[in-house]
Order: structure tokens, then sequence, then C-alpha cells
């Protein structure tokens, strides 16, 4: 059960190169915390930090009220599960698993009721007589994660726990991850590359890049309401589309006027985001973003009720790529390509002009310098 | 929320306490890691003496001057050191003719034992030919036997090719080894097979294909094994006293065992003999180290 | 392709490994097969077999006390210097496991005896083991002639011997432990183990591999040692370095027994054999990984 706290955590290397910038985070008992970003951005650092395997240059970290920056590793009460899975090579799976609790010289009954409780949760009772080389990729992951879980740590720390299986294995694991956390009730720290695993796991997700913490948030919240480019960009498969455009002024309303745009397209922002457009961007560079499943065929769109009015965008079909329940469009513009998902029975063919409707309540807009959300909304929903 | 962190904790302390606490800690772990980085420093130390001390010894007594030595106090340095010892050394025996005969020896032995070891790898490993299992087993069953087990009828055979006393007996055992030829094969077994089909398409020959692709690709085997053999060569003793006799033909080994037998006075001259031996094997060591390492042990620890 | 070029297309692996055949055959297969040969003879001084003598040679070695002396004065030097040189490669390549300020100095500082001759370091050693002015004893206070005591010669060789294998024994030790997964460590230090935990629970039996092709390669080794025998004792003192490399070398060129000094060659290469298909039996049944 454990309150980690990370209050300016610091890290930087002999060569002043700064790896992981000021980051603060709180993290409640029986959370799933997700850090994602790209390779290089400082979450498996920080997670080592956490550990203990990496020194905190600067900055605390506390776990439940104890200031822990100098604790030794394995003082910390925490466990980890490594992304090659360090296995003892020379210890078979039922060693392997009791390690921690042999050296905390716990009699041997318990250990074998403990470790035999875990192996049959993961289901790998049958294998404790194997050594790690004699297992898959899966089991050697189970076998991991076993360890992890026999000593009752305070939190667990994943260093891309999944990212050595096959794509297959990896959904799978995925799954039960999910489940093993709500039959634990542990805090989880899981560090990954892959938003999809960030998603589909975290109940928060902190969105690093750089050495610095973009946004934390639900993955809800991220999704619908990204604090900055970075983030909106970084979430959401496929990516959002980004446009440059200038927040223009005609007949008292606030329009957004796409890049290059000979004769107009020009798109009109929802009312609660008009007064704000108006107030402050009239005249100014912002860059619109919106994701591809909130662009729609116009026929898709007038069967669903929006008003097709305005909003419409005509390009040329690039590529069509079908996935079964949907089809996914790239399309050719005069602002630089973009792709949106129709529905499976939708037939444009590369060449094809198609009109197109941009849902406009479900527009994100960007300040060009700051790269800011201008609506980001801290806390919502 | 970031903001609620840290509020939380100003609650828990104040900030000076929180500044004097963490300082105190940094403090605690970096006398810690010093500590650590000291004892480590100290414990090598200690034990790098140890381990040369003979060699430490031995340059110490090289320049020392021969009175300086007998006596029972400490004379770890010598309080008026010289270079006559060398003088001597180089003068009482041919010590220059040694070494000039102990470097032919071992150069010839080091690029024969390439040559050969590389042709019969690159045999062993990119072609197909008929017993090939059965010779490769063969060689590596060579490296069972001793050398000391043989020596006895590998005399009695150059004494009937009326060899001995000559260069070519010194040399030409040594040149091939069943170690290279493994090793050398190890090396090659880690190229793909297509990088010697597309030679072949391209109508490269075998020769060609080994002078112009495999030596080039394999420096780092070639310096493990020149260092190597080089060395053991350098080194060799029981083969040369067997078969050598005349002074113009002895390598540094023998020779200077040579000086060991003059007169128990000479023991500096002795000493200043065998720094001078010693250190043309223990340079090309110090030259070669990296390679050797790198040559000997990428395919031997991972097989 | 016409049919000569087939032909040498066949011929042509062979070319590649006829030098290194005709070496191996002329310089091990012939003498090796001839040492046996030569074993079951009486011999004249010029080493030509005279008088077939079937196993009277071998009979004569086992009903000497000379040669189980020698054999019993190898057994114990092998034992020592295998024990001293691993244990010497072992503890240098643990210092140097980590990186520390200096470390490239020390870890050839650790390899160089490697490099140094058998016969250089003998004589090196002789001064060290002087009565009188050697360090040893001043170092330790003593007044011992090392090298004339029976008690002590044999012990002084093996040290010698083990100082100049232990420098290959850091390497292999090195690369052993250089092989071993970094991660494993910091998950013990996670799992909460102390320094020493992770040297025996998991360095140890880490190289336990090279740990087994390390100990054939120095047992092959300590069998063979020769120099320092005949710079330091030439076998004496009362034959108590008359180690079988040396009692091989004294039979032959001495005595000008070379059917007995064959038939110890044999028996030298059947010891090493048969200890080394022992190893490779055993680690086979034993850990691996």
């Amino acid at each position: 059960m454990a309150n980690i706290e990370l209050c300016n955590v610091c890290k930087v290397y002999e060569n002043n190169n700064c790896v992981v910038k000021d980051f603060n985070l709180s993290i409640k008992d029986k959370e799933f915390i997700i850090f994602v970003g790209p390779s290089g951005c400082g979450k498996s650092t920080t997670l080592r930090m956490i550990a203990g395997l990496e020194e905190i240059s600067d900055g605390e970290l506390w776990i439940d009220g104890k200031l822990c920056n100098y604790t030794e590793p394995g003082e910390r009460g925490l466990s980890m599960v490594f992304q090659n899975y360090a296995l003892y090579p020379n210890m078979n799976v039922f060693d392997n698993m009791a390690f921690s609790l042999k050296i905390r010289k716990i009699p041997k009954k318990e250990i074998k009721e403990k470790v035999e409780e875990v192996a049959k949760i993961l289901e790998i009772d049958h294998l404790l007589k194997r050594r790690p080389k004699e297992l898959s990729g899966g089991q050697r992951q189970r076998v991991a994660i076993g360890s992890a879980i026999v000593r009752n740590p305070k939190a667990f720390l994943m260093d891309e726990p999944l990212s050595n299986l096959d794509a297959k294995l990896r959904g799978q694991m995925r799954i039960e991850l999910a489940k093993l956390h709500k039959e634990l009730g542990t805090t989880i720290i899981y560090v990954t590359h892959d938003q999809t695993e960030a998603m589909t796991l975290g109940t928060r997700i902190v969105v690093m890049k750089k050495g610095e913490i973009q946004q934390v948030d639900t993955p809800t919240n991220l999704y619908h309401n990204p604090a900055n480019l970075f983030v909106a960009g970084f979430i959401g498969s496929p990516a959002m589309n980004f446009f440059t455009a200038y927040v223009g002024q005609i007949s008292g309303r606030a329009l957004i006027h796409l890049d290059n745009s000979v004769n107009g397209t020009i798109l009109t922002p929802v009312k609660r985001m008009e007064r704000e457009l108006k107030n402050r961007h009239i005249g100014r560079k912002v860059i619109v973003g919106i994701r591809p499943e909130d662009i729609y065929e116009l026929e898709e769109a007038k069967e669903m009720g929006f008003d097709v009015s305005k909003n419409i965008v005509e390009a040329r079909v690039e590529a069509r790529e079908m996935l079964g329940a949907e089809v996914v469009l790239y399309f050719e513009h005069e602002n630089g390509g973009f792709s949106a998902r129709v529905g499976a029975d939708n037939q444009s063919q590369p060449g094809d002009m198609v009109k197109l409707y941009f849902d406009a309540e479900n527009l994100h807009i960007f300040d060009k310098e700051t790269e800011k959300n201008i609506f980001f909304e801290e806390g919502k929903l | 929320m970031n903001s609620t962190a840290v509020a939380e904790n100003a609650n828990r302390m104040s900030k000076e306490e929180l500044l004097e606490l963490k300082e105190a800690m940094n403090q605690k772990a970096l006398t810690k890691k010093r500590i650590k980085t000291a004892t480590t420093i100290a414990a090598n130390i200690m034990v790098a003496l140890v381990v040369l001390l003979p060699l430490l010894y031995a340059v110490s007594i090289a320049f020392m001057p021969s009175g300086e030595l007998f006596t029972t106090d400490w004379n770890l340095l010598p309080k008026s050191p010289t270079l006559q010892n060398f003088k001597d050394a180089l003068t009482k025996v041919p010590l220059l003719r040694f070494i000039g005969n102990s470097f032919l020896v071992a150069g010839c032995i080091t690029i024969g034992q390439i040559i050969s070891c590389s042709l019969a790898a690159f045999s062993f490993s990119f072609l197909e030919f008929k017993g090939k299992g059965i010779l490769f087993m063969l060689v590596m069953a060579t490296m069972m036997v001793p050398g000391e087990a043989t020596i006895i009828s590998n005399y009695l055979t150059v004494g009937q090719m009326g060899i001995l006393d000559t260069y070519p007996v010194l040399i030409l055992p040594y040149l091939t080894s069943a170690m290279g030829i493994f090793l050398f094969r190890q090396f090659y077994m880690s190229f793909p097979a297509s990088l010697y089909e597309s030679a072949k398409l391209d109508g490269c020959t075998n020769l060609r294909f080994i002078w112009k692709i495999l030596i080039p690709l394999t420096k780092s085997a070639i310096g493990a094994m020149a260092v190597y053999t080089f060395i053991n060569a350098w080194n060799m003793y029981m083969w040369p006293l067997l078969v050598t006799g005349s002074d113009s033909l002895r390598t540094v080994q023998i020779g200077i065992s040579m000086l060991n037998s003059v007169d128990s006075q000479s023991i500096t001259t002795m000493i200043a003999g065998v720094v001078m031996v010693i250190i043309p094997s223990i340079s090309i060591f110090i030259i070669g180290q990296k390679q050797l390492i790198r040559g000997m042990f990428s395919g031997a620890v991972k097989g | 392709m016409n049919p000569k070029k087939a032909k040498r297309g066949r011929i042509e692996p062979y070319l590649y490994i006829v030098p290194s055949f005709i070496l191996f055959a002329v310089f091990l297969f012939y003498p090796f097969f001839k040492t046996i040969y030569l074993s079951l003879y009486k011999t004249n001084k010029m080493g030509e077999a005279k008088l077939f003598v079937g196993l009277e040679n071998y009979i004569d070695l086992f009903q000497s006390s000379s040669f189980y002396n020698s054999l019993t004065v190898t057994l114990i030097f092998v034992v020592i210097v295998v024990t001293v040189s691993m244990l010497l490669g072992l503890v240098t390549a643990v210092l140097c496991n980590r990186t520390f300020p200096g470390i490239r100095a020390f870890s050839t500082a650790y390899a160089l005896p490697m490099a140094i001759a058998s016969s250089s370091a003998a004589m090196i050693f002789q001064i060290m083991l002087h009565p009188t002015i050697g360090i040893v004893n001043k170092l330790f206070g003593t007044d011992i002639n090392w090298l004339n005591d029976p008690n002590t010669a044999l012990i002084c060789v093996a040290i010698l011997t083990a100082w100049l294998n232990s420098g290959i024994n850091f390497l292999y030790f090195s690369a052993g432990l250089s092989s071993i997964d970094e991660t494993i460590y910091e998950r013990a230090s996670v799992d909460g183990a102390s320094g020493v935990q992770k040297f025996f629970n998991l360095t140890l039996p880490g190289l336990s591999p090279i740990m087994f092709y390390t100990l054939v390669v120095n047992i092959i080794q300590a069998f063979q040692a020769f120099g320092q025998v005949k710079i330091l004792t030439e076998g004496g003192p009362n034959d108590t370095t008359n180690l079988i490399v040396y009692s091989i070398y004294r039979d032959a060129f001495f005595n000008y027994r070379f059917g007995s000094a064959a038939a110890q060659s044999v028996i030298l290469f059947l010891i090493v054999m048969v200890i080394t298909l022992i190893m490779f039996r055993l680690e086979k049944r034993g850990v691996k990984y």
C-alpha cells in the first residue's frame, strides 16, 4: 500500500546532460500509472530513480511519507519487472520466484506456499522445475511478474515488460495485467513507449517528452483534452491531423482559415470556442488539430444529422487502408496530407475527389508559438 | 495536481528542515560512494603490487650496482641507479643476436600460422568436401595432445632429417596450430554464407576472396592470433633448448639462461638481461591487448 | 564447366588444408604414434628402436618408486597451480568488474604475467627466493633456502607457475563476468540482495560455464610445466620437483632411455586425456544453462 510522491525530481548526468527535469507527481495507492513517451524521454530513468537503480540528482522521492532518495533499492519495498525479464539463468522457476523471499530469511514452508500460490494465479505452476532458458517468451514474462508478486511489494515497477513479446501475446498479456491489477489492488508504475498499451492499461497516464512531463491525466482526458500539440499527436492512432491556420474575422464571426487555401477551406468554430478566439486570437497563427475519427464523408455526415452547411473540405484520396470494421483514407491536401476514419462500406478509391465534413465540435486548436492547447481545461470531465 | 504534491510535503516539514535533511543524506551518500571507490582502488593497488612484484623487483635490481644487492638490509630501490648491468649483459653474451634470432623465429611462426590457419579455416567453413567433418575432428583432437608428450619423437625426427641446430627446426613444427584454425573458423562461421556466394557470383576466385574479403574482415582475429602466437613463440623454452646447440642460433629464453650460469656475482647482469628480454613481449602484449581480448573472446565465450 | 575445372573444384578444398595437415602429420600424428611405438622398445643412444620389449617399459615404470614420486609430485603441483592461479584470476577479475578510475592500468597489470616466459620468470624468482639477498626472506623475516628445502621447493615452483597462468585466467574470468547480464544484478538489488549474496547467487553461477573451460585449460597447462623446473631446481631437491615432463626430459636426454621416456609421454597423454574427458562429462551433467 503505497503513496509515492516525486517532487521536482531531476536527473542530470555528469556531462550536464539533463534527462529528467522537475518531475512532479503524486501517485495514490492502487493506481495504475503509466509513463509514456518516445524513446529518450526519460521515462525509464524516472522509473529507475524510483526503484533506486539511478541516483536522484535533485528533488525528493517520498514513499509513504518517508524521504527515500538514498534508501537502498532493496529497502524501498518495491519490486520491478524488467524489459528483458532479468531472470536468474542458473535458478529454476521456483528459485527465481523464491529468491527475494529467501534473502529475507522467510521460513521455507512459507516460501513454498507463497510461490505455489502465485504460480497458480499466473498458471505457471507446472513450470516450477524448469530453467528460464527452457521457457517461451510469454512464460518468462509470467515468471518475472510472479517473482515480483510473491514479495507483496508496496508497488510494482514495470519497465516495458511487454515489448519483447510478439503482437498477439502482447495483447493477451495486456488483458491479464489489467486483471491482475484489479485482483492484487497494488500500485503499478508502468513504463512504455506504446500509446495503445498506455491507453488500455492506465488509470492515469504521464506523457513525457525530453525529460519533462507534458500532461498527467486519465486516458479519456488525454484523448479528448490534450494539453499541447505533442500530447495530441502522440495519443491516438492513426495520429491526429494538424493544419496550420490563422484566425480571421468575417462579418463579426471568428473563422479559421487553413493555410494555402486559395478559395476558402475555412472552418467555423463552435460557439464555445468562438468567444475566446475572437477575444484574443484574431489575426494570429494557430494549429488546428482534428482526429481522423472526427472527419466524415459528406453523405455519412448528412445521415448522422450533422449540419453540413459549413466545414466541408474537398480532397483527393491518396491511399486507402481497409482495416475490416473501418476504412482509413489518406488524403492529399494543399495544406499537407491528412487521414480520415470512415465506415467499412465506403467505396472511395485512390484518385477520387471526396467531400468531407470536419466535426467542428471536436476541433483542437493550439497556439502556434507555445504549442499549448488554447482550450485546455485542467481536470475536465 | 503538481502543486498539491509540493504543498503536501511542505505541510509535513518546513522548507529549511527539508533542505537540511536532504543535505545530510546527500553528504552521507557521497561519503559512502567515495569510501567505496577508495576501497576498490586500495584493494586493486594492493593486489596489483603483489602481482607485479616480481617484475618491479626485477626492474629495480637491473638498475642496481651489484655491490648494492649483496646486503641483508632492505634494498628495494637502487640508491645509485646504473646502466652498467645492461652494458654487461650485452657484452657478456651476444644478447642482441639472441633477440634478433627470437624476432626472426617468432615473426616467421606468427606469419606462417596466420597464413596456414586462415587457409585451412577458410576451407573448413566455406567449402564442401568429402571427409570434412572427420578432418576437422582430427584437428580438434590434436589440441588434446600435450606438446611435451611428442617432443622426444619430434626431436628424433628432426635429428634424422639432419636439420638440428638450424633456423628451420625452430620454426617448422610451429607453422600451424589447431587453436588458430579453430579461432579463425569461429570467426568465419559468423559471416553469412551469402558473403561467399555473392563473391562467387561476381566471379571472385577463392584466393582472391580470402585476400580481399576475409582478411580485411577478420583483422581483429588476426591481431589476436598474432599477439598470442608471437608471445608464445618468443617465450618458447623446451624445444629450442633441445634442438639448438650453437650460440649463433640461440633464442632469447635459452640465451639468458647462459647469463645464469656465469657466476653468482653477476646476478644484476642476469636480471638486466631478463628485463631486456621481457620488454619486447610485454610491449607487444600491451599494444595488442585490446585486439587480443576482442579477438579471442568475441567468438569463444558465446560458443 | 569443363571436366578439368570440375576436378579442380573437387581437389581445391583440400589444397587449403594441406599445409596444415602436412605439419600436423609430421610433427603431431607421426610423433604421436612413434612415441607409442618407442615406448614398446629398448632404444640405443641415438633413440633408435632396437629391441621389442612389449610393455616392459611400462612395467618398469610402475615398479619404480621414482616414477610414482614423479606422478605424486606432479599431481600435488597441478592441484596447487590450478587452485592458486584460478583464485588469483578470479580475484583480479572481480576487482576489475566495476569501473573505477585507473581500471585499464590495473587490468593490464593483472593480465601481464601471460606475456612473460617461464624461463625469464624463473630467473627472477630465483633471485627473489635467494636465501640471503632475496626479497622473500626479507619480507617475511625468514631464513629459508626456499629452493633447496624439500618442503618448500615444490610450492615455490608451483606458485611461480600459478603466477604465470593467472594472467590468462584473469582474461577468461573478465570475459565471463562481462557476459553476465547486468540487469539481473539490478533485479537482485531491488529484491534486496547484498553484495555478498549477489556474488554467491549470481556471479559464481554465472561464471560456471567459463570456469569449466578455464579449469580444463589450466590443468592441461600445469601438466606441461618445464622451463621453471629446469632453471629453478632441476628436479631437486631429492626429486621433490621432478615433474613428469622434467622426468621425461631427464630420462631421454641425460640417461638416453628414450623407451622409458616415451612410455612416460604416453602416460602423460593418457592422464591429460582422461582428465579432459571427465571434465567434459561432468560439465554435461552439471549446472548448465
